[in-house]
């Protein structure tokens, strides 16, 4: 096959410089918008998405299940977010990863805790560069942890795919675009089920399997990275109530004993408000 | 039972005003409701000049804004207001044809988008009138007046530089107009348009444009001329200048006024129920007009700022 881009060097290396299991530069934080009940984004290289979480509501219009929740999905493209400016936010692209997101939701939240209620994920893709239903299903599970939605497990999410011959791990827009087999993946860590799989143009079964167990690695070290923030996210916010002592006040010098320690640090007696 | 829903249906609405509960109009954001007891608080206070932050009646929220957050966009601005209302305004150039009526002018299409992040009733096809009337509001009192249309263009008929601003409103608490004008103007003055030369082309008699391939070589926009708006909300009797989501819920009228950088009225818009007098309408502007050029000083010296600076993108890491 010839082309026009060498998408893998011959010293190993992609178009942006990773090699063939890499994932791209993971960034992600909770807590960013102040309406939401649960908020988050998540940056998966140039592909960034927000998510909005609003639930557990009450349904005021519309049919309620009468055993546990409904869950309300939307993902939606900035008109910015690609190289060329997008006309419609939402098409019918868009109501697919829609679908198969409330389906990926709806198997792990813990639904049946919450009858005739609605739990709303609200994603918005800012920046597009490949890979962008697994960034956004990344970003809604950090905003349903932030909102403090019962979940039976995390939900991982990365793309992988095959471009002659070779497995690659978080394919960005380029590679993408190749025509190569693009395999998002979604999984849940301590389980280790998959709850998304799709696949387009072909594959040979073999090569399959390693692409396969190449995107649950992926997932494994996204899920490393998403526990690490949350743990961060949960300390600040214990520091910040003062029922915890921040590792900024155990590096007190001498010279600052003569200061009064302003924090009122509880050690276990304050009640809990639930 | 029966009766009892016929009545919500009909006289529901009448009925729940007597209860005290104030509902929400549609072209404020979200549907809050405040009780009887709130709205008045906050109309006493408003008349004392205090607001529920401690706030005077003229006081903005702490605004902070940084450009360049969008990769893919040629120029971008997000800011946030008070911490609550948070818009992202992109800005994105492509060459098409102008319009039939003004052939030696570039063309500029404003669109906005209140995202559900915002509030659960933006789902949808749910914050379309919102969306309708900003834009209309924005492209009313920005469009027009504020950018050199006659230099985005490249060959009078036939080609011309479209620029596409898409705001987007990621989290509301009150006054969308102002934040969305004021991201506007920072997103237009950071946009980076790259640099093309008009060559002859095989057809005789006409011009090709090239476009350069150095990334580094770019033009920029002149926005000496664009104005911001500044939104004024009348409460009671007095009004007040950016009004958070629970003061836009008992408002009376509301107008909002682009202010130049010279300090010319270039565009009205009112909302709200109620009327205005006159008088009322005079000392309105006169104040629009002090807070707009305040305005307008603080986020240009914010750029320059950020220019001079250079620090590294916080992005969404709050």
């Amino acid at each position: 096959q010839s082309s026009m881009v060498e998408y893998v060097s011959p010293e190993g290396l992609r178009v942006d410089g990773r090699r063939a299991k890499e994932l791209r530069k993971v960034e992600c934080g909770m807590g960013i918008f102040a309406s939401a009940d649960g908020s988050a984004f998540f940056q998966q290289g140039n592909t960034l998405a927000i998510a909005a979480v609003y639930g557990p509501r009450e349904i005021t219009r519309g049919p309620s299940l009468h055993d546990r929740a409904t869950i309300n999905c939307q993902y939606s493209m900035a008109t910015f977010s690609t190289r060329e400016r997008r006309r419609r936010t939402r098409d019918k692209r868009a109501t697919e990863i829609s679908l198969v997101m409330r389906q990926t939701f709806e198997s792990v939240l813990l639904t049946n805790l919450f009858p005739r209620s609605a739990i709303n994920i609200f994603v918005q893709i800012l920046q597009a560069d490949g890979g962008t239903r697994c960034c956004a299903i990344n970003a809604a599970t950090l905003a349903l942890v932030n909102a403090g939605i019962p979940m039976r497990d995390m939900v991982c999410s990365v793309a992988a795919g095959c471009i002659e011959g070779t497995p690659l791990l978080d394919l960005n827009f380029i590679e993408d675009s190749a025509g190569g087999p693009d395999l998002p993946v979604a999984l849940l860590p301590k389980s280790g089920k998959v709850t998304l799989l799709q696949m387009d143009s072909k594959l040979s079964l073999d090569l399959f399997k390693q692409v396969v167990q190449l995107a649950v690695e992926g997932c494994h070290t996204i899920n490393d990275v998403m526990t690490a923030a949350i743990r961060d996210q949960a300390v600040s916010l214990l520091g910040a109530r003062g029922t915890l002592f921040t590792s900024a006040m155990q590096d007190r010098t001498d010279e600052d004993e003569d200061e009064p320690i302003t924090s009122t640090a509880d050690f276990g007696g304050e009640d809990p408000m639930y | 039972a029966r009766q009892r829903l016929t009545d919500l249906a009909t006289g529901g609405r009448a009925r729940l005003r007597q209860e005290g509960v104030r509902l929400a109009s549609m072209t404020t954001s979200g549907m809050a409701k405040i009780s009887r007891s709130e709205a008045r608080f906050i109309e006493e206070g408003v008349k004392l000049g205090t607001r529920n932050d401690g706030r005077g009646r003229l006081d903005y929220r702490h605004a902070v804004l940084e450009t360049g957050v969008v990769a893919q966009a040629n120029g971008s601005c997000r800011l946030r207001l008070g911490g609550t209302t948070d818009v992202l305004v992109g800005v994105k150039v492509e060459i098409g044809e102008p319009l039939i009526d003004r052939p030696d002018e570039g063309v500029l299409r404003f669109a906005v988008e209140c995202c559900p992040s915002a509030s659960p009733e933006y789902e949808g096809y749910g914050a379309e009138t919102l969306n309708i009337e900003l834009a209309r509001a924005m492209t009313r009192l920005i469009g027009n007046a504020g950018l050199n249309m006659k230099a985005l263009c490249i060959i009078p008929g036939r080609q011309c530089w479209v620029v596409y601003i898409d705001a987007m409103v990621m989290d509301s608490n009150g006054n969308l107009f102002d934040s969305i004008s004021v991201a506007t103007r920072a997103a237009l003055y950071v946009t980076k348009m790259p640099k093309i030369s008009l060559v002859p082309s095989e057809i005789p008699g006409q011009m090709e444009i090239e476009v350069t391939d150095d990334s580094e070589e770019y033009t920029r926009l002149d926005v000496s001329n664009v104005p911001v708006c500044v939104t004024l909300t009348k409460i009671g009797q007095h009004f007040v200048v950016d009004a958070t989501l629970e003061e836009e819920q008992c408002m009376g009228a509301r107008i909002t006024v682009g202010i130049t950088p010279k300090g010319t009225v270039c565009g009205l818009q009112k909302g709200g129920r109620g009327g205005l007098s006159p008088k009322t309408l005079v000392g309105m502007l006169e104040a629009a007009q002090l807070v707009g050029l305040q305005l307008i000083k603080n986020t240009q010296q914010a750029l320059l700022l950020e220019e001079k600076e250079g620090r590294p993108k916080v992005g969404f890491n709050v």
